[in-house]
């Protein structure tokens, strides 16, 4: 079953034919269950071809993995690019939660979308996103890697504009399709860092094969530290607007747009992940930049805090997730920057399922409220939708860090990680974060479902429970981010034995600096990791706490807003962020445009002026002008080349004499030519 | 230098196989013709796709596993004086296999369509095959007679394919335009070999190449107006600029198969001669006529795909398209000239020629295949609003002729884009970065004109008409066209590989 790894990302893309093609033309029915049905498969294939690597023999460095090619896709000069496709522990882990969390969210949406006019278009670009980001996650080399990290960036496009027609923000005044675009080009400029890094790589170890890099950068010698420290900032800015870390997470939050589903698939749970499994991918060569690792790390534990700072003061219900997953992703990213990979990736996978279960209760609450989406008009929801309640506190209390549950081990471990690594202020910034986190969280949780309803008698009257195609989802994602963390339980809570399983399976997939011994595996006090430990839970009661006590009270939150005054401001506008962007990148953007629009207009026209004589030119001069002014450049070189096509046309008479004339004229230039020039 | 050896010329005869079978089978046709032509009208077009395939399965044979299984042995038939007169190679291999897809193409576009023009009559496919006969002269011939022959094989039976519709007047117009410039441009080349038979004292590639590499000097001023004289004859052909006037006008007045014929199998016919010719001949003398070659390109491209914009005919439109083609191709062959002794720069040339030429192939027929579906009542549909809304009345259709219109302006996905991106990296690499610059240029006016058909197709709205219906051979014609477009354009290798044997020159 090894070998029929590269059928798992095809098997969703045959979806997409079905359902692409036919699917309008086709009940809805079966449109979802044909959905399902390949994820479905495509995750029965991964269980298999997980079982079979565990089974398998490792290779001399403790390391299983499985490599094969399907052939030369690009077989270039200096580089070979092949179609490659590889599976490890690290990839196997992505795998599962890609293929497992991505079916429950398929199963939901069939209820989520059955109103939708769209349906079969919904269907074909979900199953197009499940085919790309599998190919992203099974990828061999850096080349097919792209071909996903592209191909899910087009389907979030596609499916954060899915309401193209209707607004989004009414403060901005972005259309959905606004918002698309925002996450597309804000992904562009990281996509764009990310390639450079990539060609740097292959003009310089002459590979692209991610075995092979990470051989050949572990033998490159002092000489290459520079450029491995370039390239691995360049593939972390790639990381960054992916997977919306500052300063590209801007479009994260406006990707809330698109269906609900398409918030727990893309933007929590797996896509807006690539990121930190492409920089986990790459540890051999952040092993030998540990100047880059420093910048992920910092990076990683300010967006940590940034957003969750963020997150206190947003009302949309899906916003406040938004910017908690950015703070989360924050966590991942600094738990690589410190070398705690394998905790970054536990933390992944907890939070996959955290935070599905999170955005598909949202969803079921926005189903259930008519498509109600503030939190300020919510309230009391409790007793109407108890299923979506219960599951929704058990993720509340999962990513808020409370023991037992999975998002305290794995927080626990990179915040363990940070400490042992002796980045003190790394481990200060995300406690911090965490209880930024337990507070914003509960907050929603007060104004979601607690207290009683605030918006108005007859819409309390419509709400609703969801069907269980939605419910039966979030129940089985709330068993796992309830048990989730126990495959990967810390040796200090098990009394000295080592039963970490996450870690025995992922660790061989991860190369660390030189002589940096640390990790779980270090020597340290259990007093000092038990100690930390009961702080961060401490931290994240506190919070907790403190939410119940602000927002029991129906003044309180007001009062605090006015006391903090410009601070509050400050954090309700998101920091001013998309304003700054607008003033500093936008503006002068613009600005530039206009300015080569002038010249533009004048070198053009002095072109003009040069090749026409001035009667017919003066003429043509305004026609010109009005023309460029109106219909820009691209009208410009269609008018120049028709000009020239009746130019030529006149010599095209018909007339065969002409012909004979031209043909002679011809071959009277070539042999001038070639007497002068030879 | 052994006097006539009946034994040996049989055996040599050998070498000939699949040229003797297309003649033998042309004869056949003919006769046919007069004996019962109304059968022929039921088989004929079957009965000459069965021929073109055995005759490709012939000239694939000729590819014997050599060592390693990358070189193509091959055989050479002697002239008097000991040099090989005709030549079989990986090179001529290839560009046969290329002759005979464009034939096989015409004919399924000829065959059993319900208002035909008599295209699926024995003369016609006769004349299809006699032609492509000559071509195969053009690849293997290395006697310049030869050659020559070989090359009014091609053209008679082209003048004859573009008249062929004696009643309609644009296609007298267009033949008898051709045939007057194309006698004028057989004189010019004919001047040209016999200077270069004056300058270097021999008629056979080989015997000027040994010539020239002996003598620097003498006589050089003779040698290089005759290869400026030839480089006009077979500019000609190819339809480069300033040569091309011809090409609008024939390719319109003629029935639109032989429009294919003419735009795919007779010009890859061309640059088959101009490369055996330049590369074997010339080829020390790369940097003398690759300056000529860069002018013709470029002029080329530019007047082509200017000339296309605005042209409401859709063949017209097409025929200048194919001008610029040209112009493209030929950037290969002077990435070979100016390759000054590179083996890899050289097979890249060659490559990317043949490559492009096969592609272009599937591109163009298929184009041409679309045009020939939407003729009505004898009424050629080749207006650019015959196309409206085509999309409604046959989906399918509609999508490979977007496919080919795709793949002839060079978009990724579609094969066009592998064969440009192998031909200007071909520039690219003997530092003609300007011209390959120029060539992506017109590229994208190229895209304007093809777009016009594809809004046509797409977003106008037509007459209302209902669903077309497609013959089987047509159908066919237009399925593989698109199919191979498609292929190539995602999983290119087999096709590099395969254009790969065009490296293969005997003795060069």
């Amino acid at each position: 079953m090894l070998d029929l790894i590269w059928l798992i990302p095809l098997i969703p893309l045959t979806g997409v034919l079905i359902n692409g093609f036919f699917g309008r033309r086709m009940p809805l029915k079966t449109v979802g269950v044909i959905a399902c049905a390949t994820v479905l498969i495509a995750f029965l294939l991964s269980v298999g071809a997980v079982v079979q690597l565990a089974g398998s023999e490792p290779n001399p460095d403790g390391l299983r993995i499985h490599e094969l090619s399907l052939g030369d896709w690009m077989p270039l000069d200096a580089v070979s690019v092949p179609w490659e496709f590889s599976l490890d522990p690290l990839g196997s882990v992505l795998l599962l939660v890609v293929t497992g969390v991505g079916f429950l969210i398929h199963v939901y949406s069939i209820g989520y979308m059955a109103h939708e006019k769209d349906y079969a278009r919904f269907f074909t670009y979900l199953n197009l996103f499940m085919g790309m980001m599998l190919t992203l996650v099974l990828a061999g080399n850096m080349m097919v890697m792209f071909v996903g990290w592209e191909g899910v960036g087009l389907c979030s496009y596609l499916l954060i504009g899915f309401y193209y027609d209707k607004p989004f923000d009414l403060r901005t005044g972005l259309t959905c399709a606004d918002a698309g675009r925002k996450a597309f080009i804000t992904n562009r400029i990281g996509d764009f860092a990310f390639l450079i890094g990539v060609l740097y790589l292959a003009i310089n170890f002459g590979t692209l094969t991610f075995s092979e890099i990470s051989e050949r950068v572990a033998h490159a010698g002092p000489g290459a530290h520079g450029l491995l420290v370039g390239v691995g900032i360049l593939l972390f800015l790639g990381a960054c607007g992916k997977s919306a870390q500052i300063p590209l997470y801007v479009w994260l939050p406006d990707a809330m747009a698109g269906p609900t589903p398409v918030s727990a698939l893309i933007h929590a749970a797996t896509m807006v992940t690539a990121g930190v499994y492409m920089v986990a991918r790459m540890s051999a060569l952040y092993a030998q930049a540990p100047e880059a690792m420093a910048v992920i790390a910092a990076v990683g534990a300010l967006t940590a805090i940034f957003a969750a700072i963020m997150g206190t003061a947003a009302t949309d219900i899906k916003k406040v997730l938004a910017y908690s997953t950015v703070s989360q992703l924050g966590y991942m990213f600094a738990a690589c920057g410190v070398g705690a990979y394998v905790a970054g990736i536990f933390h992944l996978m907890t939070h996959a399922f955290f935070k599905a279960l999170l955005f598909l209760g949202a969803g079921s609450v926005i189903h259930g409220m008519n498509g109600e989406q503030d939190i300020r008009k919510m309230g009391g929801l409790k007793k109407k939708m108890p299923r979506t309640y219960w599951t929704f506190l058990v993720a509340t209390l999962a990513i808020a860090g409370i023991p037992g549950l999975a998002g305290f081990f794995s927080k626990d471990e990179i915040l363990w990680g940070a400490w042992s690594s002796g980045n003190k202020i790394v481990w200060l910034t995300l406690a911090a974060a965490a209880g930024v986190t337990a507070f914003y969280m509960f907050r929603l949780v007060y104004l979601t479902f607690w207290g009683t309803f605030r918006g108005g008698d007859e819409a309390e009257s419509k709400v609703h429970e969801s069907n269980s195609l939605m419910t039966v989802p979030l129940m089985v994602l709330a068993v796992l981010a309830a048990v989730g963390g126990w495959i990967g339980i810390p040796k200090l809570l098990t009394f000295g034995k080592d039963i970490n399983l996450f870690h025995h399976w992922l660790a061989p997939a991860i190369s660390l600096p030189h002589g940096d011994g640390h990790g779980v595996e270090a020597s340290h006090s259990a007093g000092l990791e038990f100690g930390l430990m009961a702080v961060a839970v401490g931290i994240a009661v506190f919070g907790i706490l403190l939410a119940l006590h602000v927002y029991k009270s129906s003044t309180l939150p007001q009062k605090i807003a006015d006391t903090l005054g410009p601070v509050y401001k400050l954090v309700r506008n998101l920091f001013w962020v998309d304003e700054l962007y607008k003033f500093a990148i936008l503006k002068p953007f613009y600005a530039a445009c206009r300015g080569f629009r002038w010249v533009d207009i004048h070198v053009v026209d002095g072109l003009v002026n040069g090749t026409r004589n001035a009667t017919l030119g003066l003429s043509y001069i305004s026609n010109l002008h009005d023309r460029i002014v109106v219909d820009g450049l691209v009208n410009l070189t269609g008018w120049v080349t028709t000009w020239l096509h009746r130019m030529l046309s006149r010599v095209q008479t018909g007339m065969i004499q002409t012909y004979l004339s031209v043909m002679l004229l011809g071959v009277f230039i070539l042999i001038a030519y070639y007497t002068l020039a030879g | 230098m052994a006097g006539f050896d009946p034994a040996v010329f049989i055996e040599n005869l050998a070498w000939m196989k699949p040229e003797l079978l297309l003649a033998g089978f042309g004869l056949l046709l003919l006769l046919a013709s007069a004996t019962v032509p109304v059968a022929i009208r039921q088989v004929g077009g079957w009965l000459t796709l069965a021929v073109l395939a055995v005759a490709a399965f012939l000239v694939t044979a000729q590819l014997s596993a050599g060592s390693g299984g990358t070189v193509a042995s091959t055989g050479a038939f002697p002239d008097i004086a000991g040099n090989p007169a005709f030549v079989v190679d990986g090179f001529a291999v290839v560009f046969k296999l290329i002759f005979l897809l464009g034939a096989a193409f015409t004919v399924l576009m000829s065959m059993k369509y319900p208002d035909t023009d008599g295209e699926d009559s024995a003369e016609f496919l006769a004349l299809v095959v006699f032609s492509v006969f000559g071509m195969m002269f053009l690849a293997s011939g290395t006697g310049l007679i030869t050659i020559y022959i070989g090359l009014e094989t091609m053209a008679l039976a082209g003048y004859l394919l573009v008249g062929f519709r004696v009643q309609e007047k644009r296609a007298n117009e267009g033949a008898v335009k051709y045939f007057v410039l194309g006698a004028l441009a057989s004189g010019i080349l004919l001047y040209g070999i016999s200077l270069v038979y004056g300058a270097t004292g021999s008629i056979n590639l080989y015997g000027i190449a040994a010539s020239l590499a002996g003598d620097d000097s003498g006589a050089a001023g003779f040698l290089g107006l005759g290869v400026v004289l030839m480089l006009v004859g077979i500019g000609f052909k190819v339809a480069a600029v300033p040569f091309h006037m011809w090409a609008p006008d024939a390719y319109e007045g003629a029935t639109t198969p032989a429009t294919s014929f003419l735009a795919t199998a007779a010009k890859a016919g061309a640059f088959a001669m101009l490369l055996r010719v330049f590369v074997t001949a010339f080829g020390d003398r790369g940097a003398d006529w690759a300056p000529l070659m860069i002018l013709l390109a470029a002029a080329s491209m530019t007047v082509g795909n200017i000339a296309a914009l605005r042209q409401d005919n859709v063949k017209r439109m097409l025929a200048f398209s194919s001008v610029g083609h040209a112009g493209y191709v030929l950037m290969g062959l002077i990435a070979v000239g100016l390759s000054g002794g590179d083996a890899a720069i050289r097979a890249r040339g060659l490559l990317s020629v043949a490559l492009y030429l096969f592609i272009y192939t599937f591109a163009t027929a298929g184009a041409f295949a679309l045009v020939a579906l939407l003729r009505k009542n004898g009424q050629p549909g080749e207006m650019l609003d015959d196309f409206n809304g085509l999309v409604k009345r046959h989906p399918v259709a509609s999508v490979c002729m977007l496919l080919f219109l795709l793949s002839l302006a060079g978009i990724p996905c579609t094969a066009g884009f592998i064969g440009k991106w192998w031909l200007f990296g071909a520039a690219i690499k003997v530092n003609l970065v300007w011209l390959a610059v120029v060539a992506v240029l017109n590229s994208v006016v190229s895209l304007y004109y093809y777009a016009r058909v594809m809004v046509a197709i797409f977003i106008r709205d037509g007459d209302g008409e209902s669903k077309i219906q497609v013959p089987l051979p047509l159908s066919a014609a237009i399925g593989a066209a698109g199919l191979f477009t498609l292929v190539i354009g995602v999983y290119p290798q087999p096709f590099i590989r395969l254009a790969r044997y065009a490296v293969l020159m005997m003795g060069a």
